[in-house]
């Protein structure tokens, strides 16, 4: 039994892996002001039924401490208990200290420490005494039947215990399941063989020779006039409804393959339409030459009508329908949808090729680019189902952050208030798992740095209570995580101070605002006092900032002083494809994500473009100054001379003639015109991780290989702006503006 | 009296790691073909065509309760006389009264050992062989 045992314990975790997340939730909704009793039931029940599972299979610590969580929040059912902050703060550390016990019982966790069970059980027993109610009883499992109950015996004449079955001990219910193959089931290579085996192998070894097995042969004409091609056999099986109530569902399934090609009903012993008599019908069975019987069986008549016309679905019974709607889901491997996704990747690939093929001048023809067309929407389509598939709600990652800010602020000695926004955007599955230690320790560093002392707090004229914002939604092909907190923002001045006394910039540097607060994000930074439990555990910003980088995202930080910080993460909704176009310069093909593309414009060079003082050019689009990127130059691509040495100088300022200028926009709205030589097309592009082959390269985010074969570089217009902008005294620019208009 | 074999038997609880321990002390105590349920009113769908001896159901569940079952069990002449044992963890003596009030057989504590649940069935059915 002690494999049994084993089994139902592994259900018994994937329970409390739902009941945790469902007391959280209850617990979240939870208010002085308002709280439902079913929200309160729904609490009280989680804890409750996690204890009731941990006593069956004798996880002690667990069953004691959900005891006399139970007993508060029992308090807290009938009334005697109202649900103020504290009381609330203190359910909530006793869920953490419940799923850690139920860590430790399952053996993820570590052993959790005596003294936090200790306090906690304080804690939660001080909510009872406060409440009035009786003290909580260490005594676990007390029976809750009084003395003076005598159990009522059950009157045994109303009962037949023979009923419907032969003789005692035989099973209590017999289900009967009839089946005829169409001869398509055999001409697609399957055989009531399978099904017959299928069947067999829903029941136990020892209980298989309770399957009864009728083949209806009267169908069958002499040899001489068999029809070689034609089905004209018929079965009936008998057995048992065991202990498993889904029998009927696993029966179900021997047929799902078949559905189509087969009538089959399943009667079960009893029921309104189960006329069906356990006897042979008028045929041979197959242990025994029966004697002919008459043929009841209303099943039996119905798949002799389906014979006249092959493929009757009408005689398909309605339950089937009823049934197959209930698996609703199931579950997928990820390995295999990695896999799917992988191989839709190289599947755009592979079509891209077959375009470019396609438009080459000895192959050109547009019947076939019409129907290609088509195959590239279906593609489109697949691909997006597949990303469908792997999209999960950000909701399970976030609410764990409800713990982290819990366990920080009870550190830091600050009080703390989480919420959620967005919860149910759904992002790619990986995007998600990898999201969690850099949310964790963003969250951390908001509630260690962010927000203020509760007397600071005062002081400022703000509730003593922090608020922390973190939301999700998605924007232009993108998904955006914002953490914002209401506290005192980024000290400037502290922060200019740490970064020149840990060298990271010179002493005497003069930098903007948005500079200086991007240091935070500088490797080596950190400006806590002392080294606290939380953030100073000398992982800074800069591996968050590497960690989402390598997510295909961007942080920004946004900060008013004594108003709060706003972090800003920008990421990719999937890892796997973009949409980009295709530009050239200097005879080499890149890709630009379209998601950053502004415009593309032809600008006169003599009128449209500029030299600042500092001598770089910008360029006026629609009274707009932006910052011009000689994109060959940028990324010091070679020279080759010929057709590009012409191109090479296209674009200097003062002279005649006009250039091709895309511009584009990173997530905090800076803008930059790239100089191209022209434009391509546009393509959906593979991914494909330049810094796993090779390593990181500035201005470049990523490679792909093209329809031709080719391989292209996808460009980080991120960095490109961002150390183009850096380039360009902004003041300038909006002279320039003022001037053009 | 009654053999284990022959008394047919339906668990409710919406928990399956708990509906699976009982079936499995059930089947090693001689009972056969233990249906399990996970909620009053799937139990009582069953109950409408199938007939039970015994019905064990959890006190505490959402939707329909054991209470509210045993409640719906008695008030139908078709298995008014079945019975019914609760299984508890739950130490509210209201409870218990409503379902003393509402004809419950027996109580079962949760935690049990399978010696304690054969005694509390054998309190309702005489000696189980």
């Amino acid at each position: 039994m002690g494999d049994v045992m084993d089994d139902i314990l592994k259900i018994f975790f994937e329970e409390c892996d739902e009941l945790l997340p469902e007391l959280e939730r209850g617990l979240g909704e939870l208010s002085a002001e308002e709280s439902s009793q079913e929200t309160i039931n729904a609490i009280f029940r989680a804890v409750h039924s996690i204890k009731g599972g941990a006593a069956s299979f004798g996880l002690d610590r667990l069953v004691r401490f959900a005891h006399v969580y139970e007993s508060a929040l029992d308090g807290l059912r009938s009334g005697k208990v109202e649900p103020d902050p504290a009381i609330i703060k203190t359910f909530f550390l006793a869920m953490d200290v419940l799923s850690d016990l139920v860590a430790e019982a399952k053996h993820t966790g570590d052993e959790v420490d005596e003294g936090r069970i200790d306090e906690n059980v304080r804690k939660l027993e001080a909510i009872i005494g406060k409440g009035g109610g009786a003290p909580v009883s260490s005594e676990v499992g007390e029976t809750p039947v009084p003395d003076d109950f005598t159990p009522v015996t059950v009157d045994l004449g109303g009962f037949d215990f023979d009923e419907p079955a032969e003789g005692g001990g035989e099973p209590p219910q017999m289900l009967t399941v009839t089946f005829r193959p169409h001869s398509d089931l055999y001409s697609r290579g399957d055989d009531a063989r399978n099904l017959l085996m299928g069947l067999k192998e829903l029941l136990p070894v020892e209980e298989a020779g309770a399957m009864d097995v009728v083949c209806h042969m009267q169908d069958l004409p002499a040899l001489a006039d068999l029809p070689a091609e034609d089905a004209r056999l018929g079965w009936t099986v008998r057995l048992p409804e065991l202990s498993s109530s889904g029998i009927e569902d696993e029966i179900q399934a021997v047929f799902d393959w078949v559905g189509d090609v087969c009538d089959f009903q399943i009667v079960r012993d009893g029921q309104p339409e189960g006329e069906t008599e356990p006897e042979p019908v008028e045929d041979t069975t197959i242990q025994e030459n029966a004697p002919a019987a008459p043929v009841p069986v209303e099943v039996v008549e119905r798949v002799a009508q389906a014979d006249s016309s092959p493929p009757a679905p009408a005689a398909a019974p309605a339950k089937v329908g009823r049934k197959r709607e209930q698996n609703a889901s199931i579950r997928v491997d990820i390995g295999r949808i990695g896999m799917l996704m992988d191989m839709v990747g190289e599947m755009v690939i592979g079509q891209a090729s077959l375009e470019s093929a396609l438009t080459r001048d000895a192959l050109y023809d547009p019947e076939l680019l019409k129907r290609l067309a088509v195959i590239k929407t279906l593609t489109r389509d697949i691909q997006e189902a597949v990303m469908a598939i792997r999209a999960q709600p950000v909701r399970n990652v976030f609410q764990r952050m409800q713990r982290v800010v819990r366990e920080a602020s009870s550190l830091a000695n600050k009080d703390v208030a989480l919420v959620l926004e967005g919860e149910e955007t759904e992002v790619d599955r990986t995007l998600i798992e990898n999201l969690t230690d850099p949310l964790t320790h963003m969250l951390r560093n908001a509630v260690d740095h962010g927000i203020e002392s509760p007397e600071a707090r005062q002081a400022a004229g703000k509730p003593t209570q922090g608020t922390i914002w973190l939301s999700a939604r998605h924007r232009s092909g993108r998904i955006l995580i914002e953490i914002r907190d209401d506290g005192g923002g980024i000290n400037t001045q502290r922060v200019l101070q740490t970064a020149i006394k840990r060298g990271i910039v010179a002493s005497g540097a003069s930098l903007g605002e948005n500079e200086i607060n991007e240091l935070i994000f500088a490797p080596g930074f950190s400006t806590a006092e002392t080294v606290s439990d939380l953030s100073g555990r000398g992982v800074g910003m800069d591996v968050v900032k590497q960690a989402i980088q390598n997510l295909g995202g961007r942080v920004n930080i946004k900060s008013t002083p004594g108003k709060g910080t706003l972090f800003t993460l920008s990421l990719p909704l999937t890892l796997a494809v973009l949409d980009g176009m295709l530009i050239e310069c200097r005879g080499s093909t890149m890709v630009v994500p379209v998601s950053s593309v502004v415009e593309l414009v032809t600008v006169q060079k003599k009128d449209d473009v500029y030299t600042i003082p500092d001598g770089s050019h910008v360029v006026s689009v629609r009274g707009r100054c932006i910052p011009l990127i000689y994109l060959g130059d940028e990324l010091t691509l070679p020279d080759d001379g010929g057709l590009q040495e012409e191109t090479h100088h296209m674009g200097r300022a003062g002279e005649e003639g006009q250039m091709i200028v895309l511009v584009v926009e990173n997530e905090a709205g800076a803008r930059a015109a790239l100089v191209v030589d022209g434009v391509r097309d546009q393509a959906q592009v593979v991914i494909k991780s330049i810094e796993k082959n090779y390593r990181q390269i500035n201005g470049v985010s990523a490679a792909t290989i093209l329809g031709d074969g080719s391989v292209s570089l996808i460009l980080d217009v991120s960095t490109l702006i961002v150390s183009a902008t850096k380039r360009v005294d902004t003041r300038a620019l909006e002279a320039i503006a003022e001037r053009a208009a | 009296m009654p053999s284990a074999s022959q008394i047919r038997a339906l668990i409710v609880d919406d928990q399956a790691s708990i509906r699976q321990v009982l079936a499995s002390h059930m089947a090693a105590l001689g009972f056969k073909g233990v249906v399990q349920r996970k909620d009053g009113k799937e139990a009582l769908d069953y109950l409408e065509t199938n007939p039970i001896h015994l019905v064990i159901s959890d006190f505490n569940m959402p939707g329909m309760d054991g209470l509210a079952l045993l409640e719906a069990v008695r008030s139908n002449p078709k298995t008014a006389k079945l019975a019914f044992i609760i299984l508890t963890g739950e130490a509210n003596a209201g409870l218990v009264q409503k379902a003393v009030a509402a004809g419950v057989n027996n109580f079962l504590a949760k935690p049990y050992t399978v010696a304690k649940l054969k005694e509390t069935l054998e309190k309702v059915f005489g000696s189980i062989r």
